[in-house]
């Protein structure tokens, strides 16, 4: 099986999503790619962040609930990994953020220079970082995306939270650059702690507003939200996305791309 | 190197207030005292494995000493003989062993891990165990505790043992190094001279420090991961 991402030939639909996996150090240091198609390391910010105060995760039903903040040591750091993202045997999609038009300028920049980054996935719609919500409105999506892009000139994805009446963001992002979208973010969520929600709790959901897109508007787009089974893969293919991300599912089996996949053949 | 594991449950059963589970993973790996392992509940209302520390590890059998507080728990102790466990592990960077005596402080299921360190411990051992009642251990666990050092109990309710909690018990007197496990109230007001060092707890996701989710304070106000940098901790790094 050979799957095309804009562009980019991928061997499998299974995307390792931003967040649970961190920068992959850790990961494959213990696990291979097996039945992965991409890996987008943790979002990456100019400079360091320590992210939130404890605690920072909460299970619900069906379901996890985080509040990281977007903890990572910055591009610098993370720009040492360099070796360990040539050596995987994978394509690598940066996941990046910034507090400011000059950050994610800045962020592009570094980005366009890494001949082994693939592309790059911005990220404007971490539930849990206090005043840096981009995708509040739709002139901030265009602006971000549209600064992102003036210094980054291959594959640009951009992450957007779950929310109907989308269009207009999805729009704006576009006439902004962005050649295709992560749908979606984390599932803003309580239960004794403020966060993203995830898990298989949150897909019917995000099947419903996928469903919506899907059928009016013809944009590449990668899946996120509540994978955890073969079917669940099926459910959002169908729907005609290009990939789909595994999160959360991680945690209970972090060798489930690896079993998905065979699923899948 | 942690793996995934399929554990055979050889038994699983109760222990006094608490549950003794016993598996096979078909080979013998290395295990650092207050390493842990993450078990995977097979439920689909829950997405996060369950952190057990290693109570005992004999050839290719490993045993964890559980207590059942939520449904991942519960859904643990209904396991039966036979039942193949999804195990990942060896987790975290367990303690470290210095010769001479020992004391190894446990509060309620923070007694766990204390077992096999206190089996690998090269010296003598003192055990000072916490609960709330006489009836939180059975008589055989507590047999297995006496097989390998001395064994004080203190009950909150006075039923057995020195009534009251662990950390008023818990003497300077010439130890080369203490030991504890517990709730983080108890850990923090442990007051010694000694080198010390604490296992801590935390709701675990990845396991292997890449996710962010466990982290602690420490008093120097830098956050840790308690999966990969802990569980151990040296207690000044938590308490001052």
């Amino acid at each position: 099986m050979s799957w095309n991402l804009c562009g980019i030939e991928l061997g499998s639909p299974l995307v390792a999503a931003s967040g649970p996996l961190g920068w992959g150090k850790e990961f494959f240091e213990i696990f291979s790619t097996d039945g992965l198609g991409l890996f987008i390391p943790k979002t990456v910010t100019l400079k360091p962040k320590v992210g939130n105060p404890p605690p920072r995760i909460v299970e619900t039903t069906g379901g996890l609930i985080n509040s990281i903040g977007l903890e990572n040591d910055g591009v610098y750091e993370w720009l040492k990994l360099e070796d360990l993202y040539r050596s995987l045997d994978i394509p690598v999609m940066a996941s990046i953020a910034g507090g400011s038009l000059e950050e994610l300028s800045t962020l592009g920049e570094i980005m366009e220079k890494l001949d082994y980054i693939a592309g790059v996935e911005l990220n404007l719609s971490c539930p849990n970082v206090e005043g840096e919500n981009w995708s509040n409105n739709t002139t901030s999506v265009l602006e971000a995306t549209r600064e992102v892009r003036k210094t980054y000139s291959r594959l640009l994805f951009v992450k957007l939270p779950p929310k109907d009446n989308i269009f207009p963001y999805i729009e704006a992002s576009r006439s902004g650059g962005a050649d295709g979208f992560t749908l979606f973010n984390t599932l803003p969520a309580c239960d004794r702690i403020k966060g993203g929600l995830s898990g298989p709790a949150i897909k019917p959901v995000y099947i419903r507003l996928l469903k919506e897109i899907m059928e009016e508007i013809d944009i590449p787009v990668m899946a996120s939200g509540g994978v955890m089974t073969e079917k669940d893969v099926r459910d959002y293919l169908y729907l005609g996305v290009k990939a789909v991300q595994i999160g959360t599912a991680f945690f209970k089996d972090p060798d489930i791309a690896k079993r998905i996949y065979q699923e899948l053949q | 190197m942690p793996e995934i594991y399929s554990g055979e449950v050889l038994e699983n059963r109760s222990a006094g207030e608490l549950f003794l589970l016993t598996v096979s993973i078909g080979k013998s790996i290395d295990i650092i005292p207050g390493q842990f392992f993450l078990i995977r509940i097979d439920r689909e209302d829950t997405v996060l494995r369950r952190a057990f520390s290693i109570f005992d590890k004999n050839d290719d059998r490993l045993s964890f000493l559980y207590r059942v507080v939520g449904k991942g728990t519960g859904w643990l102790s209904e396991r039966k003989t036979g039942y193949e466990l999804n195990i990942f592990g060896p987790l975290g960077n367990g303690f470290s062993l210095v010769e001479g005596r020992s004391l190894l402080v446990g509060g309620g299921t923070g007694m766990a891990p204390l077992y096999y360190l206190g089996k690998n411990i090269n010296g003598d051992v003192d055990f000072l165990l916490g609960a709330q009642r006489k009836t939180f251990w059975s008589e055989e666990l507590l047999s297995r505790y006496r097989d390998i050092g001395n064994l004080e109990l203190v009950t909150e309710d006075g039923s057995s043992g020195k009534k009251g909690l662990v950390t008023q018990y818990i003497k300077n007197a010439c130890y080369t190094k203490v030991y504890a496990c517990g709730p983080m109230e108890m850990l923090k007001s442990i007051d010694i001279d000694v080198p010390a060092e604490v296992s801590l707890e935390s709701v675990i996701a990845c396991g292997f420090g890449a996710c962010r989710g466990c982290i602690v304070e420490t008093v120097s106000g830098e956050y840790k991961r308690v999966c990969k940098d802990g569980p151990i901790f040296d207690l000044r790094e938590i308490s001052i």
